[in-house]
């Protein structure tokens, strides 16, 4: 107990210094700020001024600041963020931040604040499941996939058709849809391996489209009947559904919060496995498969197989997460299947870390909240918040001001619409542009991810007497030359 | 006496209509170092390319240990104990040196995917291959860089890497791809000298690829090829290479 208190302390400690030196370094940015700008206003054009300004203002003292308290940390912890013991701190302390954020989000009532945590947890443990995913597939072992999409509608297909289609259990459907992206993963090296690695890319690309369009077309994989009603997926019925009936009266949740719960388990066992793999001498041959396959061949690892492996481990990796979208979302439509999904898990994917599953965690939770923050600041939930009311009249000036000067009645109609307040909208419609600058952001100060690929280095070093070596190898050369005559 | 341990015969080998190898073969045996010299663009190391399988051939005959190995995948030609360096020393470069050391040998039980869970093996097994990465650094007198990514290393370090890493892999059959060049003189000559010694304790059988013919000649290397224009001109000792005209006018263009 008491070690922990002291660790704790000391940590506390760490982060009062960083915090210091930090806002110092912020203070002396600000300082210098006003010369450069001077300067800058000098040798170049208005525009591109003033295009610089935020720059300045913003980001390099910001700049300043995390790089002040890097430097503080690399002093106590050796490499920064590739120390293993910092970064599991830093993987902690955030996932807390984390929790406060999302509890402290305003919210009219209780329920809505429930369904908000459910929700935003559930795409967390999502799109850090899909993330982690594609961290063993391009991460660790290079395979450049855009594909996520397909893998991900195929278990989400396979899982649809099972429960509608096939009246199984949900769990067993979950299994199925493993099972069968994982096959599909394995059997997909089979034509696409052989081609060089950018062009493994576009057939992953081309793979997700080709699904959806497939869809689209042929109403049979669809659970949609035709018309207009969706066939509602059953929420967990079979052998779970006395389960779930005592979920709901012994905790007096709803069924979702369920759901939460075990996608944040699976997100766990996944971050658990991979760790396993990253850190088994099976993760060292993949690395060395991304860094230089030829040379990986010429040391006795047959270079197709890992890469086959690889695909369907992380295709099951995928087919899980499709099950868990289709129980959340209790139907399947071809529109699931976006590509920006693909874009969203790339974003986590970058800014969280290649080869490294903490990263693929907080990678998700940082574009998954991006994304949730633009989507709830609606008129549904606004308040007289000063914040809301500045981004509303940004909104206006741009739709109203540019955009109708631009488009003329289109956007009147629009806006009248939103006044009325039969459309909602906010942020929401900028919700890829957000993202987007988020992951430019980030890449700016984090070139490796916010927690980087850790370097292997062994927990026990030899003690290795140096004369040992040398007699070592002197005495096995008079054995070998003694029994020889 | 005994077939040689590597025995290639006729080896041709072209890219497109350019023909790299024409008439290739020479013969290793058992705890033998033999040396493969020529001009620039000879073949030497198409010759390696070929023999360790990563290029397939057109025709001939590489027989390891009386087994013909040719056109098999580079992996299994390895299993069987040949193991290369290449030309430009490639490194797993976002790899530490460590680890760049712990992957080539052979049989890990860690390196199949169903084995990941067996953490007390492979703690254990990674324990041995550690020590023994260790040891290989200090014999190359590199061990100071262990730790270090392999991208951060000098030409020369980076060839010291090469070398631990090609002899972690236990082989039986060296083939190295000028194993020296780039590194400093004297260190140049301890690490022929440690090839000598570990040919004599493990038994180690050598084909050494050398551009600096004066270099090669006076390192004690049993037999010596000449290559030119893709094919073998020469057979020797150093001394009745050094003597031979044919040999002199191949490498100063007559």
């Amino acid at each position: 107990m008491s070690a922990i208190i002291n660790t704790l302390a000391s940590d506390f400690r760490l982060f009062i210094e960083t915090q210091k030196a930090g806002f110092h370094a912020m203070a002396e940015a600000y300082k210098q700020m006003g010369t450069s700008l001077k300067e800058k206003k000098q040798s170049s054009n208005v525009v591109s001024f003033a295009l610089q300004v935020p720059f300045f203002v913003l980001f390099s003292p910001l700049s300043a600041y995390l790089k002040a308290g890097e430097k503080i940390v690399i002093e106590t912890y050796p490499l920064g963020r590739k120390n293993d013991a910092f970064q599991s701190r830093l993987f902690l302390y955030l996932l807390m931040v984390t929790a406060l954020f999302i509890g402290l989000q305003p919210s009219p009532n209780p329920t809505a604040k429930l369904s908000f945590i459910n929700e935003v947890v559930f795409l967390i443990a999502l799109f850090a499941i899909m993330a982690m995913g594609l961290n063993l597939q391009t991460g660790l072992t290079g395979l450049v996939n855009f594909g996520v999409i397909f893998f991900v509608g195929f278990g989400a297909l396979v899982t649809a058709m099972a429960m509608v289609k096939g009246g199984m259990d949900p769990w067993i459907a979950l299994l199925l849809a493993v099972i069968l992206t994982a096959i599909v993963g394995y059997l997909l090296a089979y034509p696409t391996l052989n081609l060089r690695s950018d062009y493994f890319a576009i057939v992953t690309v081309v793979l997700g489209e080709v699904l959806r369009q497939l869809l689209l077309a042929e109403p049979t994989f669809q659970t949609k009947v035709s018309g207009s009603q969706n066939t509602y997926i059953p929420e967990l019925p079979g052998v779970f559904g006395p389960f779930r009936d005592s979920w709901r009266s012994v905790t007096g949740l709803p069924y979702s919060t369920f759901l939460m719960i075990f996608a944040v388990f699976v997100a766990f066992m996944v971050v658990v496995i991979s760790q396993l793999i990253i850190r088994s001498p099976y993760g060292r041959v993949l690395k060395t498969i991304r860094e230089n396959e030829v040379v990986t061949s010429a040391y006795g690892y047959d270079v197709f197989k890992y890469k086959a492996e690889v695909l369907a481990i992380g295709g099951a990796i995928f087919g899980l997460a499709g099950a868990l979208l289709v129980w959340k979302r209790q139907t399947f439509v071809p529109e699931l299947l976006l590509v920006t999904t693909t874009f969203f898990v790339w974003g986590a994917f970058i800014i969280g870390g290649k080869g490294n599953p903490r990263g693929m965690v907080i990678g998700a939770i940082i574009i998954t909240y991006t994304q949730q923050v633009v989507r709830n600041i609606s008129p549904t939930n606004r308040g007289s918040n000063f914040f809301i009311a500045t981004l509303d009249s940004i909104f206006k000036f741009l739709v109203v001001d540019i955009g109708g000067a631009i488009f003329g009645e289109d956007s009147w109609r629009f806006v009248s619409e939103f006044q009325t307040g039969n459309v909602i909208i906010g942020l929401e419609a900028f919700q890829i542009l957000i993202v987007g600058l988020v992951i430019i952001l980030f890449m700016r100060r984090f070139e490796e991810g916010v927690l980087p690929e850790l370097p292997y280095i062994p927990k026990k070093k030899p003690n290795l007497d140096k004369s040992s070596i040398w007699s070592n190898i002197e005495q096995t050369e008079t054995s070998h030359g003694g029994t020889k005559e | 006496m005994t077939d040689p341990l590597l025995k290639v015969e006729g080896l041709r080998k072209s890219f497109g209509g350019l023909q790299a190898l024409k008439n290739v073969s020479f013969a290793l045996n058992s705890k033998e170092v033999i040396g493969l010299i020529g001009p620039n663009g000879c073949g030497k190391s198409t010759t390696f390319n070929v023999i360790s399988g990563i290029y397939p051939a057109d025709s001939g005959s590489v027989k390891l240990k009386g087994e013909e190995i040719l056109n098999k995948k580079p992996h299994e030609i390895n299993r069987l104990g040949l193991s290369r360096t290449f030309q430009y020393t490639q490194l797993w470069r976002n790899l530490t040196v460590i680890e760049n050391l712990l992957v080539p040998p052979k049989n890990q039980t860690g390196a199949q995917f169903v084995n990941i869970l067996r953490r007390l093996k492979l703690a254990k097994e990674e324990e041995i291959l550690v020590e023994k990465a260790y040891r290989t650094l200090e014999l190359l007198e590199i061990s100071h860089v262990a730790e270090n990514y392999a991208s951060e290393l000098s030409g020369g370090q980076s060839k010291l890497v090469d070398i631990g890493r090609v002899l972690m892999s236990d082989p039986t059959i060296l083939l190295l791809d000028e194993p020296v060049a780039g590194v400093a003189g004297p260190l140049a000559q301890k690490i022929f000298d440690q090839l000598q010694k570990l040919r004599k304790s493990l038994g180690l059988s050598i084909v050494i690829i050398e551009h600096n013919m004066e270099f090669i000649l006076r390192k004690g290397i049993d037999r010596i090829y000449v290559m030119n224009l893709g094919e073998v001109i020469a057979e020797g000792t150093s001394d009745e290479i050094a003597s031979m005209p044919h040999v002199i006018e191949a490498y100063l263009g007559g």
